[in-house]
C-alpha cells in the first residue's frame, strides 16, 4: 500500500459573501514535512490552517488527513493541533496544567499523562517552570508551553498560526531554529502559517505561497526563489526587479524597445505582456560593459541606499529603465562603489532572468 | 491629612457605622429613643432560635436568588457577548433599563403581577392550571430577588465574557475538549472574576434587602431586613434594630473576604501539579 500525503486539500473553497477566502484550492503535504503557507495578510493562508484544524468547514472540496475524509470532522475528534498566534494559554491554569488538558480530554492515564507532560516541558526545555502560573512567563516562554501542549498530544499535524510574530526579532530566530530542531526530533508534520517570506525559507521544506485565496506556486524554498513562476511570487519572495516587455521569438523587447534574450527560465507562454525578473543581486554592474553573454545597459546611478553587507544601486538605463542592483561589501571590492550620478553599465545572464506572465 | 474625598467617605459612611455600633450596645428609655451605654441584652436578643431561624431564611433566599440569577445571566451575558455581534452592547444596555425607573414601582408591578386575579394566574389558567396565591410563598420572594438584581450579575459576568479571548475555546477544542467540556474547564474558569464579582453584587444586597420580601412575600418569609425596618421605622426597637443590622455588617464583611478568597489567584503549587 503505497503511502498517502499525511495533508491532503481536495479542491477546498471557502467564501464569505462575495469574497473568496480560500479559492479552489488542492494541495497535499507529506508525512514528516514541514510545510509553510506564505502570503500577505487575507491571502486565504490562516482560513486555510482553520479549514485543516475543523474550525471553519469549507464550502466545497474535501480535506483528508491520512487518506481519510475529514471534512466534517469537528476540531476535538481530529487528530490535529495548533499552536495559536495568541498562544491562547489557560491562564487558570499552570504550566503543567496547561500541557495536560489535551491529555485529560482524551481520558489518558493519570500516570501516562504525567510521563508525557515531563518529556513535553523537556523539549520545550521548561522542566523547572513546570508550576509557574501562565502570567508570570515572558513571551517565548509562553510560545513554548503552546508548543508542548500541543505536541504532547502526538498529533498527526501540528499547525502553526504565525506562532512568532508577537516575539522581538532576536528571540524570533532563536525560536525559528528552536522549532525546526523539535520538528526534526518529533517528526510530526508541521503546517506554518507565516506573512514573513524570510521565516518561510528559513525553516520550511516547502512552501505554498498564497495570494487571493489561491495557490501561487508550492516548492522548496530554494524553487521559489530562483524559478517563481508568477510575478506575485518573484516579488513576494526577495527582491526582483521586474521588467516590462513583449515576447519576440527568443527575445523580449522590453519597453525601452531593448531587446534581451530569454534564458532557460520561462514560466509563461504568453506573448503580448510578459515580464522579465532578475535579482538584484544577478544584476551585475561596472565602469564598462562586460564580455560574453551578458546583457548590457548603459546608464546612470540615481541612488546609492548602503546596506550594510551590500550597497543596493538604482541605475536609471539610457533607454529608461530603472534596475536595481545589489552589490555585495566583499574583501578587496572596496574601490568599486560608484557614485550617484556616475556612468555605469548594467547587465544580467540570460539564465539568471526568468519570464512571467505581466497579469496586471 | 486627610484628601476632602476620604473626609466625605469618613463621614457618609464610618460616622452612621459607629452611631449604628454604638447604639447597638445601647437601651432606650420609657420613650423608645435611644441611650448610649453598654449592654448585650440587644446582641441576646438577635441570637434567639426564631431570629436565626429568619437569619438562616435569608441566607437560604439570598443564596437560591444568586444561584438562578447565576445561570440566568450567564446565559445572557454569553448571548449578548458571543453571539449578538453589534447588538451586543445595545442587549445589555436593555438589560440595565428597567433600573431607571423606581425600585418601588418595579416592585408593586409584580405584585400586580403576581396577585390572585394577576396575568400570572390567568396565564396559567389558559392551561387549565388552578390558580395560585403566589404573595407570600418563597417563590414570590426569590423570584422578586432575582428580577431586582439579575442586571448586577449580567453586567460584571459580560464585561468578564467580553475581556475573554475568544482563541480560548479554539483552543479548548483543538485540545479535545467537547462543547460541554471546553464550557466548562475553559470558557467558566476564564470568566471567574465576573461570577464571582456577580455573585458578590447579587448576593450581598439580596441579604439584607427588605422591600421584596414586604411586598412579595408574607409572615412566613420575613427576612433580617424587615425585622430591621420593624425596629426603625414602626415602633420597634432602635437598639435592637441597630444590633441586628451589625450582626447583617458582620455576614457581610465575611461573605465578602469568602469572595475575594476565592478570587485570589490559585498559587501554583507543585504538589497540586500533574507532573
Amino acid at each position: 500500500m503505497s503511502e498517502s500525503p499525511t495533508v491532503q486539500l481536495v479542491d477546498v473553497s471557502k467564501r464569505y459573501g462575495d469574497a473568496a477566502a480560500v479559492d479552489h484550492v488542492d494541495l497535499d503535504i507529506a508525512t514528516g514535512e514541514f510545510f509553510s503557507l506564505l502570503g500577505p495578510s487575507g491571502c486565504g493562508k490562516t482560513t486555510t490552517l482553520r479549514m485543516l484544524a475543523g474550525f471553519i468547514v469549507p464550502d466545497e472540496g474535501a480535506v483528508l488527513l491520512d487518506g481519510t475524509d475529514v471534512t466534517d470532522v469537528p476540531p476535538y475528534r481530529r487528530d490535529v493541533n495548533t499552536v495559536f498566534q495568541s498562544y491562547a494559554l489557560f491562564d487558570h491554569l499552570t504550566v503543567a496544567d496547561n500541557i495536560a488538558f489535551g491529555l485529560k480530554r482524551r481520558g489518558v492515564k493519570k500516570q501516562e499523562i504525567r510521563r508525557r507532560v515531563g518529556e513535553g516541558l523537556e523539549l520545550v526545555d521548561l522542566l523547572p517552570r513546570a508550576g509557574a502560573r501562565v502570567k508570570e512567563l515572558s513571551g517565548g516562554q509562553c510560545q513554548r508551553v503552546a508548543l508542548a501542549r500541543a505536541l504532547v498530544n502526538r498529533p498527526k499535524v501540528l499547525l502553526l498560526d504565525e506562532p512568532l510574530g508577537a516575539l522581538d526579532l532576536k528571540l524570533r530566530r532563536q525560536m525559528q531554529s528552536e522549532l525546526k530542531r523539535i520538528q526534526r526530533e518529533v517528526g510530526i508534520t508541521f503546517v506554518y502559517v507565516t506573512h514573513d517570506q524570510e521565516e518561510a525559507l528559513t525553516m520550511s521544506d516547502r512552501i505554498g505561497v498564497m495570494n487571493h485565496g489561491r495557490l501561487e506556486q508550492v516548492d522548496a524554498p530554494e524553487q521559489l526563489y530562483e524559478a517563481p513562476s508568477t510575478a506575485f511570487v518573484a516579488g513576494f519572495i526577495g527582491n526582483t526587479n521586474l521588467l516590462r516587455g513583449r515576447r519576440s521569438g527568443d527575445m523580449v523587447i522590453l519597453e525601452g524597445g531593448t531587446k534581451v534574450p530569454v534564458g532557460a527560465r520561462v514560466a509563461s507562454d504568453a506573448i503580448d505582456r510578459v515580464l522579465v525578473s532578475v535579482r538584484p543581486e544577478k544584476v551585475q554592474l561596472g565602469a564598462a560593459p562586460e564580455a560574453g553573454d551578458v546583457v548590457a545597459f548603459t546608464g546612470r546611478v540615481t541612488e546609492a541606499v548602503y546596506l550594510g553587507a551590500s550597497t543596493r544601486y538604482s541605475v536609471r538605463c539610457d533607454d529608461g529603465l530603472l534596475v536595481t542592483s545589489d552589490q555585495p561589501h566583499a574583501a578587496g571590492a572596496e574601490d568599486r562603489a560608484h557614485v550617484v550620478g556616475a556612468p555605469v553599465t548594467v547587465g544580467w545572464r540570460p539564465q539568471d532572468s526568468v519570464v512571467l506572465a505581466d497579469s496586471d | 491629612m486627610l484628601a476632602p474625598s476620604s473626609l466625605v467617605l469618613l463621614l457618609l459612611f464610618l460616622a452612621p457605622l459607629a452611631m449604628l455600633a454604638a447604639y447597638s450596645f445601647g437601651t432606650v428609655d420609657v420613650l423608645g429613643r435611644p441611650q448610649l451605654g453598654f449592654t448585650l441584652d440587644n446582641y441576646e436578643q438577635a441570637v434567639q432560635g426564631y431570629n436565626l431561624a429568619i437569619v438562616a431564611r435569608t441566607v437560604w433566599y439570598a443564596a437560591a436568588a444568586t444561584a438562578i440569577c447565576l445561570v440566568l445571566g450567564y446565559t445572557v451575558a454569553y448571548t449578548a457577548a458571543r453571539f449578538a455581534g453589534r447588538f451586543s452592547a445595545l442587549l445589555v444596555a436593555l438589560v440595565v433599563v428597567p433600573w431607571l425607573v423606581s425600585y418601588v414601582v418595579r416592585i408593586y408591578a409584580w405584585k400586580q403581577l403576581l396577585g390572585d386575579d394577576g396575568i400570572v394566574n390567568s396565564a396559567i389558567g389558559m392551561f387549565g392550571v388552578t390558580p395560585v396565591s403566589w404573595i407570600g410563598t418563597p417563590y414570590a420572594v426569590i423570584g422578586g430577588l432575582v428580577y431586582s438584581y439579575l442586571p448586577l450579575m449580567i453586567l460584571p459576568l459580560y464585561a468578564s465574557l467580553k475581556d475573554m479571548d475568544p482563541s480560548l475555546i479554539d483552543a479548548g477544542k483543538d485540545l479535545f475538549g467537547t462543547p460541554r467540556k471546553t464550557f466548562w474547564f475553559v470558557t467558566l474558569p476564564s470568566t471567574r472574576t465576573g461570577v464571582i464579582g456577580g455573585c458578590m453584587l447579587v448576593f450581598l444586597p439580596a441579604l439584607g434587602d427588605f422591600a421584596t420580601a414586604q411586598f412579595l412575600g408574607g409572615a412566613q418569609t420575613t427576612m433580617v431586613g424587615n425585622i430591621v425596618a420593624d425596629q426603625f421605622v414602626a415602633s420597634g426597637q432602635q437598639t435592637f434594630g441597630a444590633a441586628l443590622s451589625m450582626g447583617l455588617v458582620l455576614l457581610l464583611v465575611v461573605t465578602v473576604l469568602l469572595g475575594s478568597l476565592l478570587n485570589r489567584r490559585r498559587r501554583g503549587r507543585l504538589s497540586d501539579v500533574v507532573v
